[in-house]
């Protein structure tokens, strides 16, 4: 079953005078309960193609299918309502927020769906306790190390259990012990849970990880291994 | 969400301490300063603050303010008195004449008068004995010129304040100080001077009297005794906020208060520009938080609430706080010459400029949250 399916995407973006084509037409699935890794260098649209994929970037051109949604013709409100209940995004540098304690970090997208504080924070803690850092859930990010904020932030993706993660560049901070703490981690609860995971990387470290590779270059998507 | 919002607001400790102080100026600023100039009017009518008891007053048609009246005939009294459902009407005096001490002070009183009969118009409290009003010449002066305007300078500099018995004289007439009273001070730093309608008819040699104050029966309808009042062209009778308004606007007609209301707009201005600049800058601190809200599902108006309620909580600890130390400094002036009014309306006017400023900053950062998205978490590292 595909999970997520891109028609002919294009993106351009404007440089100055000039415009600049991040994406000339990306045709792509990516298959349910699967990890997919996508590869490129730097400036080759992964970060734009990711973007896309969350809902937040909207594309030029071309058709983007999400578990059936034909997300293009959502309007603002209802792609806010289909990334809250649909999407866990890990973003690079994690945008976990300062003023705010770890447990209320990773609540945040269960409270902004309207659930109750309790409610929320008991599947908090849950979700905490398996990540193992519970113990600092009353503490600001700034006090916990790399590894925990980004575990912080993998719980702040998984708490409304949604079918699909997108992560962007998750170990590229990290070193070779932790990324593949933090891989196994997600292989663990997103995998195993029967949820599709796209993760957009150069990191060849974790590439053992995946089940699809799709290589991305210059805004055209290269091959896809298997 | 809302207390995530509150905990955005308090978290930077620096931006939040320094949004509470520009909202606490601006309202400090603006209550103060309203304070101040309504002090400013009420002194223009301070007669109607003396003579409290009355809710008529009947002048001359022509007279404006205490720098612009026409002295009536007292026959009007009797005019007054004989229209139905009043209770009692008094004359009543104010006048500046020229007062002189035994010591050689000279200065320009402001005179006012009590009713023989009812002693309304006597201060409510003061030293020295109603009894002694009743001696030929006698009066009453205010503390304030008693022990600096029109006090004694000994050999060595020493101020002697006049006391109870001492000699005075006005309009060219000997008097005496019968008793010493607090009194509000007008406009300018003169005497004022409380006497008896007889003898102030000594002092100034003429029967005329410049207001009329009167009372109505308790089921009396004043908008009905007033018609009657004005039957007669040659006066003009108003209800007690009438009469203070009148006088009130003859003396905006100076342009003074028109620059103090130019300062209350400036204060206004000013707190504005301090606390929705703090305001703004703090929301644009926060920018990639909203951002991060929007990519996690929230929507605008959930972003709307969250703003607006950061901006109330700033908004209500400001004006607590600003009006605080606006009613500090009225108890701090209280016993000294400077003017300061805080009724209940200004609370009113403070908090509803608070509310203006509070929306008019919610709605500036709301603006700059709205336009921003959530691919900015994509592309700031």
């Amino acid at each position: 079953m595909i999970a997520i399916q891109c028609k002919e995407i294009k993106k351009s973006f404007c440089a100055g005078e000039s415009k600049v084509e991040a994406l000339k037409g990306i045709d792509l699935q990516i298959f349910e309960k699967k990890l997919t890794l996508l590869v490129g260098p730097s400036g080759s649209g992964k970060t734009t193609l990711l973007s896309i994929i969350e809902t937040i970037l909207t594309p030029d051109e071309g058709d983007l299918f999400i578990l059936g949604h034909h997300v293009n013709k959502m309007n603002e409100l209802e792609k806010a309502r289909f990334r809250n209940q649909n999407l866990g995004i890990v973003f690079q540098t994690l945008h976990l927020i300062p003023t705010l304690t770890v447990l209320e970090n990773v609540t945040l997208p269960l409270i902004i769906k309207g659930e109750e504080k309790s409610s929320a924070e008991k599947k908090g803690i849950s979700l905490l306790k398996q990540l193992h850092i519970s113990k600092k859930m009353n503490f600001p990010h700034t006090e916990l190390s790399r590894g925990e904020q980004q575990r912080a932030a993998i719980a702040r993706a998984l708490i409304n259990d949604p079918p699909i993660i997108l992560c962007d560049e998750p170990t590229s901070a990290l070193d070779q012990e932790n990324g593949i703490t933090f891989m196994t981690l997600l292989h663990e609860l997103a995998l195993s849970k029967g949820r599709t995971v796209f993760v957009i990387t150069h990191d060849h470290r974790i590439f053992s990880f995946a089940d699809h590779i799709i290589h991305i270059n210059d805004g055209l998507i290269e091959k896809k291994n298997v | 969400m809302i207390m995530n919002s509150f905990k955005m607001l308090i978290g930077n400790r620096a931006a939040f301490i320094g949004l509470i102080f520009g909202f606490f100026l601006a309202i400090l600023l603006i209550s103060q300063q309203s304070a101040i100039y309504l002090g400013l009017i009420s002194r223009s009518y301070r007669i109607s603050t003396i003579f409290s008891s009355p809710d008529i007053w009947v002048i001359d048609p022509t007279t404006q303010g205490e720098d612009l009246i026409r002295s009536m005939p007292k026959d009007y009294l009797q005019y007054v008195k004989s229209i139905p459902n009043i209770q009692w009407a008094v004359p009543v005096n104010y006048l500046l004449l020229p007062l002189k001490t035994t010591s050689g002070n000279y200065q320009i009183a402001e005179v006012y008068g009590i009713d023989d009969d009812t002693l309304i118009g006597l201060p409510q409290s003061f030293e020295g004995n109603v009894e002694g009003l009743y001696r030929k010449g006698a009066v009453i002066i205010d503390s304030n010129s008693a022990k600096n305007l029109l006090a004694k300078t000994s050999s060595d500099g020493k101020k002697i304040p006049l006391r109870i018995g001492d000699e005075i004289e006005i309009n060219g007439i000997r008097g005496n100080i019968a008793g010493i009273a607090k009194s509000t001070p007008g406009f300018y730093p003169q005497p004022i001077i409380f006497a008896l309608h007889s003898q102030i008819q000594l002092f100034s040699g003429s029967s005329r009297i410049q207001y009329i104050a009167a009372k109505a029966q308790k089921n009396g309808d004043i908008e009905q005794i007033l018609k009657q009042i004005n039957s007669n062209p040659k006066v003009l009778g108003l209800t007690k906020n009438q009469f203070e308004s009148r006088i009130a606007n003859h003396f905006l007609k100076t342009g003074i208060l028109i620059n103090y209301g130019i300062s209350v707009l400036l204060g206004m201005i000013i707190g504005f520009s301090i606390a929705g600049q703090i305001f703004y800058m703090m929301t644009v601190q926060n920018i990639s938080y909203y951002a991060l809200i929007k990519s996690l599902g929230g929507n605008e108006k959930m972003i709307f609430k969250m703003i607006l309620f950061q901006a109330v909580v700033v908004g209500i600890i400001g004006y607590i706080l600003g009006t605080a130390a606006t009613l500090l400094w009225g108890y701090a002036i209280k016993n000294t010459t400077l003017t300061f009014a805080f009724p209940g309306k200004l609370l009113l006017f403070t908090g509803s400029v608070a509310a203006i400023i509070c929306t008019l900053m919610a709605f500036l950062s709301i603006k700059k949250v709205f336009k921003v998205d959530p691919y900015i978490l994509m592309t700031s590292i």
